[in-house]
């Protein structure tokens, strides 16, 4: 989150009873330096935080329950930058254009929404149901999907998808150097540009 | 007036091949830019813990089992901790950092255990910091570790019991 901030998350449970939560409750930015606390979270309280997002080196996007999305700008103590009333996503990752990009709970439609005000951009709908976050990597927001991936270019519009042999429901994609690792139950796979 | 007019056939001729070299060019960076990942390698795993390194080096941890694939897909080394693993993470140097019961292990890019260090509770997270230092989420807080040694560098204890 910048040069020595550290962005934690945590969940509170009540002493002595560890109970199942929901989602994050605990949102700090940490000195590396020390460990000390540099800014807390207070903006969504008392809902609980499902998905969060890194847009950029400060900025914080927030799914939260009872539909809401916010972000926070993690350099102020207090509120957020803009808040809007949106359905609990199923999966919420960085879009092309600084967007927060967020898959709908029918795993097919999508939205993308400005990071700096929270205005919608556009929305569509993918060709197949997302299995896992999408993924902005080298100008293309990659799309798990069952048996492959699916591709959006920096307009939202499908460029193409691939077939992975073997690939099940392919739940995880990791940006590497030369291009990113999809993971499955059973398989890695290399890929590149 | 010949002269002049051969002069205007070869420059349109100039303009021709230039055109056609451009469209060509725009061609070329429309299917470089159209152009789909490739599959470089795919490997059968099993086990639930996976570290990526941005070098593209990948472990992967089934129960007490560590196994690194290299950037060329080929299996390297492999380590065995002494209980389940929960998380692994890559350093900027190689290393990987596995977190097992209530204990930190730092494991050089050759595979050979540096240092091992008391986490306290079991993990619930771990990263490494961009100057290398491992920062793992305990029951309390979050504990930060030198890279070198392995000694607590610093903690941070939440302000409420958490599980971070």
């Amino acid at each position: 989150m910048g040069s020595g901030r550290l962005l934690i998350l945590g969940e509170v449970y009540e002493l002595g009873t560890v109970l199942p939560a929901n989602g994050l409750d605990y949102i700090n930015i940490v000195d590396t330096r020390d460990g000390t606390t540099d800014k807390q979270f207070e903006g969504v309280k008392p809902f609980e935080v499902l998905h969060i997002l890194l847009l950029g080196q400060t900025r914080v996007v927030v799914a939260t329950e009872y539909d809401r999305m916010a972000m926070w700008d993690t350099y102020i103590m207090y509120g957020v930058n803009w808040g809007i009333k949106l359905p609990t996503p199923k999966f919420l990752t960085e879009g092309p254009g600084n967007t927060a990009f967020t898959v709908e709970a029918d795993g097919v439609s999508f939205k993308a929404f400005s990071g700096a005000d929270g205005s919608l951009v556009l929305e569509g709908k993918l060709k197949s149901k997302a299995t896992g976050t999408p993924a902005f990597i080298s100008g293309y927001l990659i799309v798990p999907v069952d048996g492959g991936l699916e591709f959006l270019n920096k307009n939202f519009e499908p460029s193409g998808s691939m077939k992975l042999d073997g690939a099940g429901m392919p739940s995880t994609i990791t940006a590497i150097k030369e291009g990113f690792i999809v993971r499955t139950g059973s398989a890695l796979y290399k890929l590149a540009f | 007036m010949q002269g002049f007019s051969d002069g205007g056939k070869a420059v349109r001729k100039k303009w021709l091949l230039s055109a056609a070299v451009f469209a060509m060019l725009v061609m070329a960076l429309q299917a470089v830019a159209a152009s789909e990942p490739k599959l470089l390698w795919k490997a059968e795993v099993s086990g639930g813990v996976v570290a990526v390194a941005t070098t593209g080096k990948v472990a992967v941890a089934d129960k007490t089992k560590v196994k690194t694939i290299g950037a060329d897909g080929k299996q390297t080394w492999s380590w065995t901790a002494a209980d389940d693993v929960r998380f692994m993470a890559y350093g900027n140097e190689g290393e990987l950092y596995v977190a097992y019961a209530n204990k930190l292990s730092r494991i050089s890019e050759s595979g050979v255990e540096e240092w091992t260090s008391s986490t306290r509770s079991v993990a619930y997270s771990l990263i490494v910091l961009p100057d290398g230092r491992p920062v793992l989420g305990y029951e309390y807080g979050v504990l930060c570790f030198e890279k070198k040694g392995g000694k607590l560098s610093w903690e941070h204890y939440a302000h409420e019991e958490c599980d971070v």
